[in-house]
């Protein structure tokens, strides 16, 4: 347990991260470090695309995997880390 | 059919490797056509058949049930728990999340995300990846479009009667109005039952004006205020002016007296930049420049008589045919005369002596328009008889530029709000020309044919695109202008900026030459006097004259080949003492 609280610790003393959410495939949150509201709204979005990326990826290419997702926005980018059972998102607003 | 040839081979050469050689060709068979058997047949025309291998298909069309969607929120929940915990039961959740976080490969999958995820965050947070770094190249459109202006719409006067539109003016916010003033300039000419209306247009609707203005005597030139689009003020062909309030109606809130009033048309009338925003003034060719506040038409605030000698002697006034305001110069106001004058005018001066600051004298005939550069309000355009000119302030001999004269005259002009480069100016022979300085001085850059009469007013709208051009027959025509000449390019107003600079400088060099050669005529027309008596004869005499150029350039010519000579002998020389010494 105190190795994930590091893991996130680690993320969020980066520049410009706001938060981390961690859940895995089904859309369960694991750990989030903003309010619940927010979180259930960010994973209830981020998971059908997920779901769709990973396709696309197994579909193009049997061998190929789906590593990460990045989404830039205008204020910010969201980096979507995925596994087989589990993803990560974190929020960064970039200082460039 | 008989059997011509019979072809046999053992069965045990069956299989057998075969051996080719080569041989003469020998006929076998030759079946030549019975054209007896040719009756039992029937010929039939050749037809085009067209076949596919294919299955049959038919065309059908079907229409899909409609599907209904609407549009709705959705509330989103915490969902994808397994079946046998409640979501809404903190415990049971708690649990679960420390059984799944108790998984094996729970903290490697996590060590391995986090890994990826700090490998993004640090990349972020150095350089910023999705930076452009080739800029896009926007302004193709430079060398590629050609420049253009096509019509929109044209507005025509609804009356029998046809009458020149002398005035324009576009409503203030966003221009989707136009006002036009319609009069009958010849003398005397006005057929009797000619409509005095004027009218205000909407752009979209070119069948029927959106308002028209009944004023008592038809309106020269009209004004939209600038700080309150519902008021115009008008001067009409009898001298006096009218103040309108569209949402009053068509008939005109407020007239000026008939004696305190111009007594020749108003030509011109321009709104102030004033604190109560209701100040004008116009200009007439009685040559008067009169101070208006629309709150009181009765009597005019203050006046301007534009005696050259500074006099303010009425006979001897110059008569105004335009006039010249800039709002962010509210002191200074220029007007363009009958005679060919600009004269420039400072409206803050004590004594009405004083007014008149100086003036330019450029045109022959009158200044039908006068502008400053929105950009560069030190230069003004001035356009009358056959040329359009370009003045700067200081320069008080001569315009820095101008056009060639033209074929027919120029009735008005106007510089473009959006790019300093460009103005635009109407000719009688009914052509709208398009003028862009940077690209070419001696012609304009479009050459516009607007209509057959003779075009007598022109507006350009804030924006730039749309141009209004009024016609002689009460045609009001709108053109939209290209992009490339409405949309100021990259360095336009440094260029504009060292074009003016330069051809004022040229200006000032011509000047100062001009002022050295007058000063040493004189000079020496005052020492030669006593010369004069002596030297007219051999002056006058053309044979002497001659003679005495010949002997100079004979002289000259001389002076020339012994200095070649010279320079040949000397090389020689050095050459044929080198050799000595050898």
């Amino acid at each position: 347990m105190s190795e994930v609280e590091e893991i996130m610790k680690r993320i969020l003393s980066h520049k410009g991260v706001e938060g981390v959410i961690i859940a895995n495939t089904e859309g369960i949150i694991l750990r989030s470090t903003l309010e619940d509201q927010s979180t259930v709204h960010h994973v209830a979005l981020v998971q059908p695309l997920l779901m769709k990326a990973k396709k696309i990826v197994q579909d193009m290419d049997p061998e190929d995997e789906l590593t990460y997702v990045r989404l830039r926005t205008e204020k910010n980018e969201e980096i979507i880390a995925a596994d087989k059972d589990y993803f990560m998102i974190s929020i960064q607003t970039p200082s460039l | 059919m008989e059997i011509s040839h019979v072809y046999a081979k053992l069965r045990r050469e069956f299989g057998r490797q075969c051996l080719f050689s080569d041989r003469p060709e020998e006929v076998m068979v030759d079946i030549h056509p019975v054209p007896s058997l040719a009756s039992e047949f029937i010929l039939k025309t050749p037809k085009d058949q067209a076949v596919q291998a294919c299955r049959d298909m038919s065309e059908h069309q079907a229409n899909t049930e409609r599907f209904e969607s609407s549009s709705c929120g959705i509330n989103h929940v915490e969902g994808g728990w397994p079946k046998d915990i409640n979501p809404k039961d903190l415990e049971q959740t708690i649990r679960f999340r420390k059984k799944v976080e108790k998984e094996e490969n729970y903290i490697n999958s996590l060590q391995y995300l986090g890994i990826v995820m700090e490998h993004c965050i640090r990349q972020n947070n150095t350089i910023d990846i999705y930076k452009q770094y080739l800029e896009e190249d926007e302004e193709v459109e430079e060398s590629s479009e050609l420049p253009s202006a096509k019509t929109i719409n044209i507005l025509r006067d609804p009356n029998e009667v046809k009458r020149t539109i002398t005035g324009l003016s576009w409503h203030p916010d966003g221009g989707r109005k136009l006002a036009a003033a319609y009069c009958s300039l010849e003398f005397q000419k006005t057929p009797k039952d000619m409509s005095l209306d004027s009218y205000i247009w909407d752009i979209e609707n070119p069948n029927c004006p959106e308002m028209t203005l009944k004023p008592e005597s038809p309106l020269v030139c009209l004004d939209y205020n600038p700080k309150d689009p519902h008021t115009l003020v008008g001067g009409s062909y009898n001298g006096q002016i009218a103040y309108w309030d569209t949402r009053k109606g068509s008939q005109p809130v407020e007239y000026s007296s008939m004696e305190h009033s111009h007594r020749d048309p108003v030509y011109k009338i321009i709104w102030l930049q004033s604190k109560t925003g209701t100040d004008a003034f116009s200009a007439s060719t009685d040559g008067q420049v009169l101070w208006w506040d629309v709150r009181k038409l009765s009597e005019p605030t203050e006046r301007l008589v534009l005696d050259p000698g500074r006099e303010g002697n009425l006979d001897k006034a110059l008569g105004a045919i335009s006039l010249e305001f800039e709002p962010t110069m509210p002191t200074k106001f220029m007007v363009g005369t009958e005679q060919g004058l600009v004269v420039s005018c400072n409206r803050k001066a004590k004594t009405p002596a004083e007014k008149i600051v100086c003036t330019y004298d450029g045109h022959h005939g009158p200044i039908y328009a006068l502008q400053r550069n929105p950009f560069f309000p030190k230069n003004f355009l001035t356009v009358g008889d056959w040329t359009a000119r370009i003045w700067s302030e200081d320069i008080k001999e001569s315009s820095i530029m101008w056009t060639k004269y033209q074929k027919s005259y120029l009735m008005d002009a106007c510089w473009s709000p959006v790019r300093p480069s460009v103005f635009f100016t109407v000719k009688t022979e009914g052509v709208l020309d398009i003028w862009d300085i940077l690209f070419k001085q001696s012609d304009p850059t479009l050459s516009v044919k607007v209509s057959d009469k003779a075009l007598h007013s022109l507006r350009v709208q804030e924006n730039g695109r749309l141009v209004a051009c009024g016609s002689h027959s009460g045609n009001a025509t709108l053109l939209e202008i290209c992009s490339g000449l409405s949309t100021l390019q990259k360095n336009e107003k440094s260029l504009v900026a060292a074009m003016f600079e330069r051809e004022t400088k040229r200006e000032k060099i011509l000047e100062a030459r001009q002022r050295e050669i007058r000063l040493k005529e004189r000079s020496r027309s005052e020492q030669s006097r006593e010369d004069e008596a002596g030297r007219e004869d051999g002056e006058d005499n053309p044979d002497q004259l001659i003679a005495r150029a010949e002997s100079d350039f004979y002289t000259l010519v001389e002076a020339e080949m012994r200095r070649r000579e010279r320079r040949e002998e000397t090389p020689q020389k050095t050459v044929k003492k080198g050799k000595r010494k050898i």
